[in-house]
């Protein structure tokens, strides 16, 4: 080979390689870098060897707080059940869901469990149309406390709950309000 | 024992109080407060009864406060 050949074969890898080589040494740059760590601040490659190394255990599952974890769901259930009349608590345990009768209009009303369209008018015990309403921050709230809401809303002042709320359109609409 | 319930993200928080007690005063403070931040207040009495309050009852068995109810 030649002096020419070699000087065209070192062109074609600088003009192959010439492109890529910023983006693979500003990469290593970065990876060089220590990065910030629960621990303090550690190199990429530390933490790349230490992960290799370490011995593969169980995942440990943080602990779940708020309207999620089964201590608050209890708490709000157990909130809910003092507030239910022995009929309603026996429905409830029953069929997960609660009757409750209207202070203005009489019409009966089923609450299931959940936030949104939960509660259901009733005629004739069927299920004619789903309402949604619920308190301002239901989304921070177990179900239940929502269902109390809703129960003493219906119960005790039930024209305001129905003007809030919302009617599913999965039902027909000449029904409600 | 009768009992202020607030509705939170560990289900809810309770004030208990017996009537005309340190305790009823500290609860009817909290019931005011909340009242004014626009929260919605029912009662259950002893016989199961349930009404819809804006003044603290020291008599209620229980009472339950929530914010108020919007269309989802």
């Amino acid at each position: 080979m030649e002096f020419e050949d070699i000087l065209a074969v070192i062109c074609l890898v600088v003009m192959a390689v010439g492109p890529v080589l910023p983006i693979y040494l500003t990469a290593r740059a970065r990876r060089a870098q220590p990065l910030r760590h629960p621990m303090g601040w550690v190199s990429y490659t530390e933490l790349l060897a230490n992960g290799l190394s370490a011995p593969i255990g169980p995942l440990l599952r943080p602990p779940v707080y708020g309207p999620f974890s089964s201590e608050a769901s209890n708490k709000a259930l157990a909130l809910l059940k003092r507030w239910l009349s022995p009929e309603q608590c026996k429905e409830l345990e029953k069929r997960g869901s609660f009757d409750v009768v209207g202070c203005h209009t009489g019409r009966r009303y089923r609450i299931h469990p959940g936030k949104l369209n939960n509660v259901r008018i009733l005629q004739d015990n069927v299920e004619v149309a789903a309402l949604c309403f619920a308190p301002t921050d239901a989304g921070f709230l177990p179900e239940a406390d929502i269902m109390l809401a809703q129960k003493i809303a219906l119960e005790t002042n039930e024209k305001a709950a129905l003007k809030v709320a919302h009617q599913s359109p999965r039902y027909p609409c000449s029904l409600v309000l | 024992m009768a009992k202020l319930c607030v509705p939170d993200h560990t289900g809810h928080k309770e004030y208990d109080f017996t009537p005309n007690s340190p305790a009823a005063k500290r609860a009817e403070k909290i019931f005011n407060r909340l009242m004014d931040k626009g929260y919605l207040g029912g009662k259950r009495m002893a016989d199961g009864s349930l009404k819809k309050i804006r003044k603290f009852d020291p008599t209620a068995e229980e009472i339950f406060v929530h914010r108020h109810l919007v269309g989802g």
